[in-house]
């Protein structure tokens, strides 16, 4: 039986004791007399059907080794043998590793800052990171692509730029025209002065 | 996963290749991966910025 005992922000569920809950399932209704080993993971409900430590517990995780599916885990092992089933030969395999791949990154993601501030964290990583999160703000301010909480459709329809930014949008653009025609210029004036040091 | 994809083993041509990183397209935030936080800056810099370009710039498909 594996039990969870982290339930959403929400679906907390009230529990005889208060014991640790999945949000549908009490811990203390996962105590059974058949079954045999027993693990909580700090899993909602949901959760479980698509974590990977759930669908691969580990020796040092569970304390309980050979995992074997009880009476009562039956539905969690039905549905495992369904998914490694489809697994085999749909996209349903396909897409479940996606979700639990992306699943396991959310999981494993640290803030940058909380990574940098880490004393653990080797010097040449951090002047990395301290790096990487310039670039992410240059992102953000001149190239107008801000972190976005809500939802992008696809295929947003971009704003048109008005008054103030149009002009300096189109000012920025003609400093750029400039520094890369006077790059040339330069060259040419190198070529011409090495050509007349030869001649 | 059966290997290689049918898309694969059938007469269409097909390249199957890697990719360092991929958007979400908004929906999550994407974290920078260990996989290629050691890549040379100019090269971070450039996936950065594409893959931040797909905001606004994604073909489906």
């Amino acid at each position: 039986m594996i039990a969870g005992t982290r339930a959403l922000r929400r679906r907390q569920r009230a529990c005889a004791t208060p014991a640790p809950n999945d949000g549908v399932v009490c811990l203390d209704e996962t105590v059974l007399p058949q079954v045999r080993d027993h693990v909580t993971m700090p899993l909602s409900h949901s959760g479980m059907i698509v974590s990977a430590r759930a669908t691969n517990p580990d020796l040092s995780l569970s304390g309980a080794w050979p995992f074997r599916a009880s009476l009562d885990g039956s539905w969690l092992l039905a549905l495992l043998t369904a998914i490694a089933a489809a697994a085999g030969c749909s996209t349903v395999g396909y897409y479940f590793q996606a979700v639990n791949g992306q699943m396991e990154l959310a999981r494993k993601a640290r803030p940058i800052p909380e990574v940098i501030a880490d004393p653990a964290t080797e010097p040449e990583l951090k002047a990395k990171l301290d790096r990487i999160q310039e670039m992410r703000n240059f992102a953000s301010r001149e190239l107008d692509l801000a972190r976005q909480r809500q939802l992008p459709p696809l295929r947003r329809p971009r704003t048109p730029l008005r008054g103030v930014e149009r002009v300096r949008r189109a000012r920025v653009f003609r400093d750029a025209q400039a520094v890369v025609l006077s790059v040339r210029r330069l060259r040419r004036l190198q070529g011409l002065l090495q050509a007349s040091r030869r001649g | 996963m059966s290997w290689p994809p049918r898309c694969v083993r059938s007469t269409t041509t097909s390249f199957v290749g890697g990719v360092p990183a991929y958007s979400t397209l908004g929906w999550l935030d994407d974290p920078v991966l260990n996989t290629f936080v050691r890549y040379p800056d100019t090269e971070i810099a450039r996936l950065i910025f594409h893959e931040l370009a797909h905001q606004v710039v994604y073909v489906k498909g």
